[in-house]
Parts: C-alpha cells; structure tokens; sequence
C-alpha cells in the first residue's frame, strides 16, 4: 500500500507541471497586461517598464516559465503583484477557511443525504420517497449562487436568524449558510446514490435470507443491506469532498468566506498570475491528495478490492 | 511672505471641540466611556496595502486616511487646509515652503519632528520602498538624484528644527500642496517600520548558527517581511489598526493620541464585500451603515423605495464620461465633423434613459463641482439638421468619411455597451454614417487608445486632485498626447499657450480665468462628445451623523457618531 501511496504522490509531478504550464499559457493569451491594470490610465512609461523588468515580463514566456517551475520546486511560489504579498502566506491565511467550509458541507451532506436516500429506499415510491426525490433534483438543478441568495435573503434579511455574511470571529452561525449552500448538492447526490444502490442490495438473496430468517427490517435494512450499499456512496462521497474543496468558489464569494476560492477570483479579476498560479497548483494538489485518500480508504471498507 | 494665520486653524479646532461637545468631557474631547458603537463601512474589494507610502488605489486610501495624515489636507469645500503642518509659508517667487509643524504624538506617543517629516518623504523617494507615486515629489529639487542613487539625501527638503521643514522646488507649481495631500505623502512613524526592518536584519545575520530547529518561527517573520502594515499603522490620524483579516475586514480602534477631534465610535470596521448584491442586502439586513457606492442596478429601486430613499446622499464627483474623437484620424481630424457628432446624439436621453437619472448632463469638460471655478461653457444643443448641414459643409471643403468608423468601447460593463449602440443608431439615423462597435479588454483598450488606434473611443476620467490643470494640462495638452493622456491627440497652440501660461500664474482667480478660456477652446473645437458629469450615491443609516464624503473621497470618520436605532 504504501507503494501505491508513493507512487500516486509521485503523479504530482506531471500533474504540476501540467497545471502550471496550462495555467501560465492561458494567462499568455488571454488579453489584459496586469502592471497596466495596476497602474491605471496614464501610467509613467518609465515606471511600468522597471515593473515589468522587475517581474521578469521582458523575457521571453518560456524562460519565465522555467524560472517559475525553479522557484516553485523550492517552495517559492512567488510574490503578488498586487500586495507584494508572499504567495504561501496568501495560502496559508485562506486555506482553513476553505477547509473549515468543505468539511461543513460535507457534514450536513452526510447528515441528511443519508437518512434522506434510505427513508427513500425502504418506502419507495411513497410520498416521503417522492417528496425527497425531488428535493434532490431541485438541489441538484439550482445553481449555487441562487440558491445561496434565497437562502440570505430568508434567514439574514426576514428571518434575521443567521448575523449575515463573511467569517464573523468565526463563530458557527456565519458558517450554517454556506455550508448548506455548498452541501446542497452533494447532499442530492448521496441521497440519490443511496437510494439506488440501497434498492438494489435489498433485492438480492441475501436479504431475502435474512428477511426469511424473522430478522427485523430495521437491522435488515441497517445491518445487512446499509453495509453493502456504503461502498458506491463512499466513492461519491470522496469524489465531492475533492471537488467541494476546489469548487467553493461561488459559495466563497456569494458569503464573502475568506477562502481559497474568494482570493482566486480576485486574482483572477487582477491578473495576479503568480497568485492565480500558486492558488491553482494548491488547489490541484488538494485534489489529487484528497482522491488518494479516497482510493486507499476503498481497501478498508471493501476488504475484496486490492491496490496494484 | 505669506503666512498662513494659525488663528483660523485653531478656530476650526474650537469648532470642532464644539461640535463633540454633547459626548464630551470638561475639555470637550470624548473618552472611553463615552465612546459608543461600531461604524462599519462596506468596501468592495480588499485593500491591496495600508501602507501611505504604495497606495494608488480608492479603498486603501480611504482606509489610510483614517490613520494617518499629511502637512495639509482638504476641507469639505475642497479646500487645502492645515493637517500636521500648522501654518505654512511659501516664498514670493512660489518655490520654497516652509511648514511650520503642530506640537502632535504619532499613535505610538512618539513626538512628531520635522525629521519623521524628511524621513517619510525620502522613504517613499527610496526605489527599495517600491511606491508608484515618487512622482508627486518630482518638483522637489533634488528627487529625482535621491531616487536614482546619485544623492545620500534630498537636498531640498531641509530641517530646520524640530518642528520647522522646508521643501524648495526647482520650479514654481501650483498642484505642489495639492500632492501633499496624496497618501503618499503621509508622515510615518520611523521606529515602527524600522523595527520591522532591524528584525529581519538581525534574522538574516543568525540564519547559520539557527541551529536548534526554530524553523516555524523564522517562516513566520520573513512571511512578514516588508509588510509591516498588516499587523499596525505607523500615523497620527484619529484612528490606528487593531486586525486587518485579509479579504475579510480592517478594524480599527482610536487613537487616543489624536491632536483634532477625539472619535466618537469605540471601533471603526471595514468588512469586505465584493458582490454588489450582496453588500446591498447586508445594508438592508443592517449589518453595515455606509455603503459607498449604491450599485447601478439598485439604484431605481433605492430611488423609489420610502424608506431607503431618505437614506441617500448625493456626492458630485470630479469625474466626466466622454466619448473621445480621435482628432487625428479620418474622419475626425475636420473640427465641423466632430462639431457635427457633437449635434447628432441627444445625450439628455443617454442621462434619462441609460443612465436613470444617475449623473447630470456634462455642459463641458471641467465638472461643476470644481471649486473656484467658473465655466464659460455649454453642451452642445441635439440638432440633427444642423449637425447634417455641418457634415455637408465640410465634405464640400473636402473632408473625407470612411464607409465605417470604429467607436470602441471596453468589455464587462452593460452600460457602456448601451451607451454605444444608442450613439451608433443616432449617428446613423442623423448623419448617415455607420460606426462599427468593438468591444475591448481593458488593458489592451487602453494601450489602443494610447497608440491612437480607435478613432472613437469611450473614456471616462476622475481628478486626481480638484484644479482645471487636472483635465485639461493631463487629458488635452498636446504635450500629452499619447500614453500620457491624451488619446484624443488634440492639438490647438491658443489652447496650449492657456494652459501652460495657467501653470505658471500664481494667483488663483487670474488662472481660473486662463482655464476657464482654454475650456471654452476645447469645446468650441469640439475635441471630444462629452456625455455627463459623474455623481455617486451614497447610502448611510438614519442612526449615523457626521459622514461626509466629497469629490475627494470621505472625510475622516472622527466626526462621525452612532445612535440609538
């Protein structure tokens, strides 16, 4: 195992220097010179030529690339254009609030997509079945920022239940919203996948045995059935967690949450690049790491599955 | 020599004192105790720094200004009145100032000496400091050899004493107290960027013998290094930072070591709210009490709306939106073309229609809201026959129209584009003639515009500080012409001779009256369409008193106080 842990972590190199590169080449087509944005409508000639000197944009693309990769591979990620912040502070002071915000939505995903997917299972095609069903569709269908608006405009301007938006000291109240914003969807997907595979372990002869046998349908439900049904939802689970953590974007700005994802849009807006940069590869890191996890976590609850 | 009486100025503090009185103690200046609430002001983006010596940017600025100040500083009227520096003198040919400093304590209790004033100025002067703005001390004699190495110091900033600097100029120049109000030129506090320094100084030297595994700490301050300014200010103004979490607020405290009126609230918060709706609803939610400005979209709705309505201020800016021409390019280098575009779009339905009411009709280049300032001119009337007649006029005299003429406009902004297809059908419908609309990324639009490419462009223009020289010497000079400001390329030598005979009169009105004329110039040649003199809109809670903000951005929020709901 710890072979195919390595040998997954070792993937990280292409994957870095895929993401880089693809990222460093977008920014070269894309239109929009950032130290003109910086300086604005009139900037001094001479000043915005020691700028781009300075940030090594005279040379040409590929030796600033180069240069990048050398740094990076140190741990260098570079500074902001903007701030002149250092690009590893920028990450470590977002990263936990992205982290923190994962991890709720996630939660409450779990919590109710869960219960929701096997209440469904067991009283298929009745009104609680139907009613969830659709919930889980409606959740699945609305955009996020949409749905996140509905949600401020009910419980922080009527209701005047939640303070309102941003990290407040980071009290759990400011974090109810987006959790639910951001868990919303994978909350419909694990309720779905639930059901499904829950239904279709409850038609096989093993729990038709244990049904003949007099055992009770909770424990049939809960013991037998849940246990196999698990695996597929564990996969959908892991593979959400991953892109709930690179995906908070439009939930981070809609809540105003100092995350990973606010930062990248503002860099994005700013043509920050060594920023836009740095918050890519992490966030690509992030996503590779978390699907490792996922990947090892398999042969702990599907004792069948072996690691080649 | 002129001197400035310090009698007006400790009036204006008497004043003051006055005004606080109603919260106040026996001396008429606020205490703890009888400080009261959190003001806290919406800003849509972060600050990018808080440190004076680096901010170009609106949001920085605001937030500096509550912490630190400079020699001068504007009044409401826009006038420049005493700030740090009590009175100044200027000598009689304009180039040598003299500024006489107020007996005042930095935030820390430091004194305030005519050395912090040299050092900060130098400090901004020094590349290692990395500012964009060195060149509001360009006139300083002796800037521009401190700046390039060739100087230990800058010769014409000169202590006198503790409390006396003089500042001598290599020529007389009338916007010289005008950059002392630039954040840029704000006086800081030595010992405490020093002390950041000096750390990272000393760490540097024990980086070898670090040998019992203090990594995370060593991380830590060289993640600070240069950045001072997010963890404490360095200033003298009413306020200084307690926390500034990025991307999420800036909160500061009083300074109980203010020389003017003591602050009114126990904490000043700027949270950050990038999304437009978003910070509109938390207005209305009541989780902020100023939001600067009311977005376009919500404008209507404020306007109509019983009660936010009473909650709104209008602010006249120093800010046109035109639509430049570029005069030396077909079909625009003819002054009765340009005359003609001018008479063919009816710009009040651009006012009523597009913009709802927002901004006012723009009757030249200069905006009403220029203090000391008399405009000789009006917009131009919406007559199409005339605006045709002029079109035949000068093809008869051989000027040549392109089938299609360009007008480009920037991406990412709904209003411009509205604006652009309302121009092009009028065009069309009065003069016949087809503009071809293209819409470009900003930082290449402005590049384009620079190299004179687009013979029609949209641009819109905000003072950096409140003087004619601002529009008409930056956006019109021929010597500007190009990547300095002028994308209209204009050129008229009576226009030059007013402005640059402007920038060398020394008294006020006189040069008023110069500028004055060189507008009525400008518009008679009818160099640009202007559109409308830019307003912003302003929203703050009735519980609020004291705010007020300007052409030049918010006063500092000393004055402002918090009541009951």
């Amino acid at each position: 195992m710890i072979q195919y842990a390595l040998k997954r972590i070792l993937y990280l190199i292409p994957v870095f220097i895929g993401v880089t590169f693809f990222t460093f080449l977008i920014f070269l087509v894309v239109p929009g010179d950032p130290v003109r944005l910086a300086l604005g409508q009139h900037p001094n000639p001479e000043l915005q030529q020691k700028i781009e000197h300075e940030l090594g944009m005279d040379l040409p693309w590929y030796i600033r690339y180069f240069r990048y990769i050398g740094k990076a591979v140190q741990g260098d990620l570079g500074t902001s254009i903007r701030t002149g912040e250092p690009v590893t502070k920028i990450i470590l002071d977002r990263f936990p609030a992205t982290l923190t915000l994962t991890v709720a939505a996630m939660v409450f995903a779990i919590i109710v997509g869960l219960p929701a997917g096997i209440v469904s299972a067991t009283k298929q095609y009745s009104l609680v079945d139907n009613t969830f069903m659709v919930m889980a569709l409606v959740g699945i269908s609305m955009p996020v920022f949409v749905l996140g608006l509905i949600l401020l405009l009910i419980f922080v301007s009527f209701l005047h239940i939640v303070p309102g938006t941003g990290y407040g000291d980071g009290q759990l109240i400011y974090m109810l919203l987006p959790a639910i914003t951001l868990g919303t969807i994978p909350m419909a997907i694990i309720s779905r996948m639930t059901r499904s595979s829950l239904l279709e372990v409850m038609g096989s002869d093993y729990i038709r045995t244990a049904r003949a046998k007099g055992i009770k349908e909770k424990s049939v439900v809960l013991k037998h059935a849940f246990k196999n049904a698990f695996i597929p939802v564990v996969t959908v689970i892991g593979n959400n967690f991953a892109s709930l953590m690179a995906g908070a974007i439009i939930t981070e700005r809609v809540f105003n949450w100092p995350g990973i994802g606010s930062a990248t849009i503002s860099a994005i807006e700013q043509r920050d690049l060594p920023v836009v940069m740095g918050l890519v590869f992490f966030i690509a890191i992030i996503f590779v790491i978390v699907n490792l996890i996922v990947d090892i976590s398999y042969i702990f609850i599907d004792p069948r599955i072996k690691l080649e | 020599m002129k001197r400035f009486s310090s009698i007006v100025a400790l009036f204006v503090v008497a004043l003051m004192a006055f005004a606080g009185c109603g919260t106040s103690t026996d001396d008429g200046t606020p205490t703890e105790q009888t400080r009261s609430g959190t003001l806290r002001v919406a800003i849509g983006q972060d600050a990018p720094t808080l440190d004076p010596a680096r901010v170009t940017d609106t949001t920085s600025h605001e937030v500096t200004k509550q912490m630190y100040e400079g020699l001068v500083a504007y009044d409401k009227e826009l006038n420049i009145v005493a700030s740090l520096a009590s009175s100044w003198d200027v000598s009689p040919d304009g180039t040598l100032y003299t500024f006489h400093l107020r007996d005042v304590k930095f935030a820390t209790g430091d004194p305030v000496t005519a050395n912090d004033v040299k050092w900060s100025f130098e400090r901004v002067l020094n590349p290692a400091t990395k500012s964009e703005r060195t060149w509001i001390f360009d006139e300083v004699a002796g800037a521009l050899d401190f700046t390039a190495g060739k100087a230990q110091e800058v010769a014409g900033i000169v202590v006198k004493d503790d409390k006396t600097v003089e500042v001598r100029l290599t020529e007389y120049s009338p916007i010289f107290l005008h950059k002392m109000t630039y954040s840029a030129a704000y006086i800081v506090n030595r010992k405490i960027i020093e002390s950041y320094d000096n750390n990272e100084a000393a760490e540097e030297k024990t980086e070898v013998p670090a040998k019992e595994g203090k990594e995370p700490e060593k991380t830590e301050s060289q993640l600070k290094k240069g950045l001072w300014h997010s963890y404490e200010s360095a200033g003298t103004g009413p306020f200084k930072l307690q926390e500034w979490k990025k991307d999420q607020k800036v909160v500061l405290i009083p300074n109980d070591n203010y020389w003017g009126q003591k602050v009114m609230v126990e904490t000043l918060v700027f949270p950050v709210i990038k999304d437009d709706t978003i910070r509109m609803q938390e207005y209305q939610a009541g989780n902020i009490d100023v939001l600067y400005p009311i977005p376009d979209a919500d404008f209507e709705r404020v306007k109509n709306d019983p009660q936010l309505s009473t909650e709104i201020s209008q602010v006249k800016d120093l800010a046109i939106y035109y639509i430049g021409f570029q005069n030396k390019l077909e079909p625009f280098t003819n002054k009765k073309i340009r005359q003609a575009f001018n008479m063919a779009v009816n710009r009040q339905d651009i006012v009523d229609k597009i913009f709802k009411g927002r901004h006012t009709l723009a009757t030249g280049i200069i905006p009403p809201s220029m203090p000391n300032y008399k405009s000789l001119t009006d917009a131009y009337p919406y007559d199409p026959t005339k605006a045709k007649q002029l079109l035949e006029e000068a093809i008869k005299e051989g000027a040549k129209v392109p089938s299609k003429v360009v007008f480009a406009f920037n991406q990412g902004n709904v209003t411009h584009k509205n604006i652009a297809e309302f121009i092009q059908e009028q065009i069309k419908g009065n003069l016949g003639i087809d503009l071809q609309l293209e819409s470009v990324e900003w930082a290449t639009y402005l590049k384009r515009i620079d190299d004179g490419a687009f013979p029609m462009f949209r641009l819109g223009w905000v003072a950096d500080y409140p003087d004619p020289d601002n529009f008409l010497w930056v956006l019109l000079d021929s010597s500007n012409a190009g990547p300095k400001g002028g994308g209209a390329f204009y050129s008229n030598p009576n226009f030059d001779k007013l402005v640059r005979d402007a920038k060398k009169e020394k008294d006020s009105e006189k040069r008023m009256g110069l500028y004055a004329e060189a507008e009525k110039i400008a518009m008679e040649d009818a160099c640009w369409m202007p559109i409308v003199f830019q307003n912003s809109w302003t929203l703050v809670k009735p519980n609020v008193t004291g705010y007020f903000r300007n052409a030049m951005g918010p006063m500092m929020y000393n004055t402002v106080k918090i009541g009951s709901k």
